[in-house]
């Protein structure tokens, strides 16, 4: 995101407010791509030395040239770092919230700062294409902010929805603590280089793969002994309807065995194959496993 | 002023209590306070210490309470909240609302709760822990609010009162008139991880030092090696812990052991990374739990509770560490902290078949094998299990 959301010029006119103490502009039009506020008469600038609430026109010149959608959190992100060099925490809390629809809450203002201060332009543009949610900006203002840009990156090659940029990043995240090594670097590393540049993936094919290959470094151990387990349950030739399901992540221990009987045939042949030794013998060595 | 306490505060409505007036013995700074004055940051909160009134009921049960994970039933008395210490796995820093380090000062108001819950059920022998949100002994030179809560819990026909704490603050507790009711507990981890990840804490040699001191005078002791944490050359770490543990005490002097693993709530990992940027502690494999805590996967737990129970059993003399066997007087209860019911069977053969079997199993053991509580009546576990029900 950057100028280029508030480049207008708007018309304001000044009014007495009802206290008859302050003024505050009334938007008269917006006239081409230049953020400017001039008063009734057209003159630029003027409106410091005529009173008016410069920081509400700001906020109503944006919002009027956004009438077609509600804002995204990155937008109002944004509308509040540029205010708040100019403007007090307090007018800012008191004035500007509530025109942007945010609860007028010390809280709520600390994370849409934490927000700003955190996020990099790059990322909040990217939040606002994606309409991240307040609570999803949250999240991502915590991670790291390299490890975001470099999975930004890959925006055309991975579906970075915001469930899936929040995994790869605390995947990344957890797998660079462990290694000291950056996520630029962990990217570039076989196979998943090889993996990001493969064109014959699409893009959620590439995401499901990248994901899994980080799970892999991440939690080599219980990939290792899923990758048993499944090796296991494929040596046992299941017949198409019958299937064995466990907990991957190996804390509830036990098989789940779903078996589909549609006749007395059917259920002779069930009992018949789970006395097999291949199946009798597999399940054990899973159970063995947990 | 001592320590790290830029601000000392007592509630006006108990300024003439003993601890407050122990504590403004040693600060002639401190305020006299009536209004109610957060600090949000736990960090912030450990500079300022207040000693307040109780306010609402203090007496609760363990908050780690799980369907799923074997608990032990212990009950706590909320008597401390936040902690001068700074250990990067602690939960304190995702839970307090109000970071202020306080201490609760009326311990006549505390002890009328206790009494009026351990008079109301005189069959079970209650073990009652002040450390919930807090250390029991990190403060005790402040306030001396642990010798306090001792004389007072030696009155007690059937509770046991645990301090649990990581300090070497045990000075004021060796003229205790204590009969044998406290059991002064102590969390310990290898040298490498109190020296890396405990900070702020009393070091290890200094922490068996009081260990030593309070066997001398008699006090039971207990031993709680939780969280165990993975690094490189842990079995050589617990090993070492467990040698130098059992160079200064005898199982005869140990009323209970619990073990457990690194496990927190998601929410926190982000704030251990946060406040403790260079700790690595989140990184290892570790999955979600049954009960909402991101704990190490199965077979590292697994790992390293089959290497402490070994040591443990070979210090011990023992060649089984389960609760569930008759008790015997170098046995002490030995007990998982939130494990499922399997780890525990894959690591001691066995299992309490519930909560109130294990909080059964301690009052056995502590019957059988302390004096202070052989003229209790021998607990019976069908009276346990039906107040566990209802």
């Amino acid at each position: 995101m950057n100028r280029d959301y508030f480049k207008s010029y708007i018309l304001v006119s000044c009014e007495p407010s009802t206290a008859g103490k302050e003024y505050r502009p009334q938007l008269r039009g917006i006239l081409n791509s230049e953020l400017y506020l001039l008063d009734h008469n057209g003159a630029e600038g003027q409106f410091h030395d005529t009173h008016f609430d410069t920081h509400f026109a700001i906020v109503m010149a944006w919002l009027e040239l956004h009438p077609e959608h509600r804002q995204t959190v990155a937008q109002k992100t944004w509308i509040l770092q540029q205010l708040l060099p100019d403007y007090t925490y307090q007018e800012v809390l008191e004035k500007t919230l509530s025109i942007l629809d945010i609860p007028q809450q010390e809280p709520v203002f600390k994370s849409y700062r934490d927000i700003g201060s955190r996020l990099s332009q790059d990322i909040l543009t990217f939040a606002h294409e994606k309409h991240f949610s307040l609570k999803q900006c949250q999240s991502f203002a915590l991670m790291e902010p390299h490890i975001l840009s470099a999975l930004l990156e890959y925006k055309d090659r991975l579906n970075l929805s915001a469930s899936h940029f929040l995994e790869l990043s605390e995947l990344l995240s957890d797998y660079g603590r462990k290694t000291n090594l950056s996520a630029q670097e962990t990217l570039k590393k076989s196979p998943l280089d090889a993996l990001l540049a493969n064109d014959s993936l699409n893009q959620n094919q590439r995401t499901d793969q990248l994901k899994r290959e980080l799970k892999l470094l991440r939690l080599p151990v219980l990939s290792e002994l899923n990758h048993t387990m499944t090796s296991l349950v494929a040596s046992m030739d299941l017949p198409s309807h019958m299937t064995l399901d466990w907990d991957k992540t190996l804390e509830n221990p036990g098989l789940d065995l779903n078996v589909k009987i549609n006749s007395k045939d059917d259920l002779k042949s069930v009992a018949a194959y789970i006395q097999q030794h291949p199946t009798l013998s597999g399940m054990s060595d899973m159970l063995e496993l947990q | 002023m001592k320590r790290n306490f830029h601000r000392i505060q007592i509630d006006k409505a108990i300024q003439d209590s003993p601890i407050a007036q122990h504590a403004a013995n040693q600060f002639d700074d401190a305020e006299i306070i009536s209004e109610k004055d957060i600090i949000p940051h736990f960090r912030e909160g450990k500079s300022t210490l207040k000693l307040s009134e109780k306010k609402g009921e203090v007496f609760d049960t363990c908050s780690t309470m799980s369907q799923k994970y074997v608990c032990c039933n212990i009950k706590v008395i909320k008597a401390v909240k936040n902690c001068p210490y700074d250990c990067s796995y602690c939960f304190l820093q995702n839970y307090l609302n109000d970071g202020t380090t306080t201490v609760v000062s009326d311990i006549d108001s505390i002890m009328e709760e206790v009494i009026s819950k351990t008079d109301a059920q005189p069959w079970r022998l209650w073990r009652i822990g002040s450390w919930e949100l807090g250390d029991s002994l990190a403060l005790e030179e402040e306030t001396g609010q642990a010798a306090r809560l001792v004389e007072a819990f030696s009155k007690l026909p059937n509770a046991v009162l645990e301090l649990k704490t990581k300090s070497n603050k045990v000075d004021s507790l060796l003229n205790c008139n204590h009969q044998g009711k406290t059991v002064v507990a102590w969390s310990l981890n290898t040298e490498y991880i109190v020296n890396h990840q405990e900070h702020r804490t009393a070091r290890l040699n200094e922490r068996l030092d009081a260990i030593k001191k309070v066997v001398e005078v008699g006090y039971p002791i207990a031993l709680h090696f939780d969280p165990m944490i993975v690094y490189e050359g842990w079995e050589d770490g617990y090993t070492d812990l467990l040698n130098r543990i059992f160079d200064i005490v005898d199982g005869k002097d140990i009323a209970w052991i619990s073990v457990g693993s690194l496990r927190f709530n998601p929410e926190m990992k982000k704030k251990m990374e946060i406040n403790f940027p260079k700790q690595t502690l989140t990184s290892e494999e570790m999955i979600l739990g049954d009960d909402g805590k991101v704990r190490y996967i199965k077979p590292t737990r697994l790992n390293l509770y089959r290497h402490i129970t070994k040591e443990l059993m070979k210090h011990l003399g023992l060649s089984s560490l389960s609760p569930t066997q008759e008790p015997q007087t170098n046995l002490p209860l030995f007990y998982y902290c939130m494990e499922r019911p399997d780890v525990w069977e894959k690591t001691l053969d066995d299992s309490p078949n519930g909560i109130a079997h294990l909080d059964y199993l301690f009052a056995r053991s502590m019957q059988s094998r302390f004096d202070s509580f052989s003229l209790l009546k021998a607990p019976n576990l069908g009276i346990y299990e039906l107040f566990e029900k209802s």
